[in-house]
């Protein structure tokens, strides 16, 4: 520290690092901007978790989450792979535009075995029972014919919704009603990049859309 | 500093009375050593308004944040990260080194908060650890190429906490990325002769060495102790060459030489009481140097693992205290010989 270089040479040092990290961070919001405009478009159920965070600027957590009333069985592969790093989630179209989980697999060909669109992440199948537990009764059927639900939570990195704050907790509202049967469907509307990452688009709450931009 | 010149000014007397130092050398050796810099109050007045004006623009700007357009806020934090790095480079130019690297290492944490705000204003899905870790790096680059001890001690910081927020935290026992950071940071406090830099570097060398990777053999500890010890050597001689920082470096080399050493005895008992053993003989010479060098914190760091040393070994022995009394009194007289042997050697030579 007290043998410094020449002044003009550090003061061209700081400057020009300046520049390439400024030029580095404009670079990764040009790289992510492209990526999300040229990914491949998919309409994802979802649903509010957590609230908002003051700390981190006003938001509305999200949680990518089916629901399978008919008690349908979890989609192959995904206990798998579920809290595995660099894991893959298969998506298939559904109807009403939507796309739905349909499998996993370690790499991008594995996943694809189980639907046309993937993306990097993974999910959870957990399947609950609507009605109480019956009571021991001799004369009560040997198997368990109550009602099932299955859940689906997807994890790809798309966790939250940056709006300003009448936004934010309108949109939070919205989807807080979404286990009720008359709230409006709400989607995150998700990009598939090329390199299988899913980037947030928009979210579309009753059939209004908001979609991210640079303004 | 203005303790250090009284000292140098009874030390002066006593040189003039002892015939050392001429008289009239007396005032011109006193005037070399700088004054202590002093803040007066309209100096400190200025500061205080300066730091006013800066959290009332931020208070301003929060408030409005969620109304200024997207590529406005964006541009907003792109400008005060250049208009930071501009007086760096200013106060470079002007040759205010503390300015520099003020600016330098506040310039670091805008770059980590500008690319958490830019996730955010654009909904960019990331990692939080990747985004720290190009924190890190940015803060790196800067303090490289300013030499600014701030933005290196920022660097070291960002990148242990890029560590920290993996998926099994401190205890994943996967600080690969400290590992490597920290001993870089270690040198450059010695390089650059920086004591805070040292401060924040050693214990995150420490850390990083020690749990940069799980499910680590006795063998592969006893390893990093001696790795730990060679560091320990190369810190000590350059603390002999009196360059600065190295002390500090010293002893948190000694420290991770004692832990990892430790670790290899508790993390098996393959080696069994014999580890115990030599883990307190170890303890022991450790002190003895830290109060051979004055080295205080070797000393410190040697008289802990002395008492976790015997503490182990209580805990093997459970409570057969007769067998510990003939444990410490062995290395009591081992001690006391080896004490000896070279006091000895000491009055021959």
């Amino acid at each position: 520290m007290n043998q410094l270089s020449n002044p003009r040479a550090l003061a061209l040092q700081i400057g020009a690092v300046a520049l390439l990290l400024m030029a580095a961070l404009v670079g990764l919001l040009v790289r992510e901007d492209r990526a999300r405009a040229g990914g491949q478009e998919v309409r994802l159920a979802m649903e509010a978790v957590d609230p908002r965070s003051l700390l981190s600027g006003h938001y509305a957590a999200l949680q990518l989450v089916e629901r399978v009333t008919d008690g349908a069985p979890c989609p192959p592969e995904l206990e798998a792979h579920y809290g595995q790093d660099d894991s893959w989630v298969a998506l298939s179209p559904a109807a009403g535009g939507v796309h739905r989980v349909t499998g996993a697999g370690a790499t991008r060909d594995d996943a694809l075995k189980h639907g046309p669109v993937v993306v990097r992440g993974q999910a959870d199948c957990r399947q609950a029972f609507l009605a109480p537990p019956r009571e021991p009764d001799e004369a009560a059927p040997p198997t368990d014919d109550r009602p099932q639900e299955t859940f689906i939570t997807l994890d790809i990195g798309v966790d939250r919704f940056y709006a300003d704050q009448t936004k934010a907790e309108a949109l939070e509202a919205a989807l807080r009603r979404q286990g009720d049967a008359a709230a409006p469907p709400a989607f995150a509307i998700v990009s598939i990049g090329q390199d299988g990452r899913g980037r947030l688009k928009g979210v579309e709450v009753g059939g209004a859309r908001a979609d991210l931009n640079w303004f | 500093m203005a303790a250090y010149k009284a000292r140098l000014s009874e030390d002066l007397d006593r040189w003039i009375a002892q015939g050392l130092v001429a008289p009239e050398s007396r005032q011109p050796i006193l005037d070399s050593v700088a004054e202590a810099r002093r803040i007066d109050a309209g100096l400190a007045l200025a500061i205080m308004g300066a730091v006013l004006a800066g959290l009332a623009a931020i208070a301003f700007v929060a408030a409005n944040w969620d109304v200024i357009p997207r590529l406005a806020r964006f541009a907003l934090i792109l400008g005060v990260f250049a208009a930071t790095c501009g007086g760096a480079a200013w106060a470079a130019l002007r040759g205010r080194p503390l300015v520099r690297d003020v600016l330098l290492g506040v310039a670091a944490l805008i770059y980590a908060g500008a690319i958490g705000l830019t996730g955010q204003i654009f909904d960019l899905a990331g990692d939080p650890q990747a985004a720290l870790r190009g924190a890190g790096l940015a803060a790196a680059l800067l303090a490289l190429a300013g030499r600014a001890n701030a933005a290196a001690i920022a660097a070291v910081a960002l990148i242990a906490l890029s560590d920290f927020a993996g998926p099994e935290g401190l205890f994943g026992l996967q600080l690969r990325w400290l590992a490597i950071a920290a001993p870089a940071g270690a040198l450059l406090a010695l390089a650059w002769r920086s004591r805070s830099l040292a401060h924040l570097a050693g214990p995150a060398l420490v850390l990083g060495w020690l749990f940069a990777a799980p499910d680590v053999r006795p063998e592969g500890y006893l390893a990093l102790a001696a790795a730990f010890a060679l560091a320990c050597a190369a810190a000590r001689w350059a603390s002999e060459q009196e360059r600065r920082a190295a002390g500090i470096i010293f002893a948190w080399m000694a420290v991770g030489a004692l832990a990892a050493f430790a670790a290899a005895g508790l993390s098996s008992e393959v080696y069994g009481l014999l580890h115990r053993l030599a883990w307190l003989i170890i303890s022991g010479g450790v002190i003895a140097l830290g109060l051979h060098d004055r080295a205080g914190g070797v000393t410190a760091a040697g008289v802990l693992s002395a008492i976790a040393a015997v503490s182990a070994i209580l805990m093997d022995l459970g409570l057969g205290l007769m067998t510990a009394a003939g444990v410490f009194a062995g290395c009591a007289i081992l001690a006391l010989v080896a004490g000896g042997l070279l006091r000895r050697g000491r009055v021959k030579a």
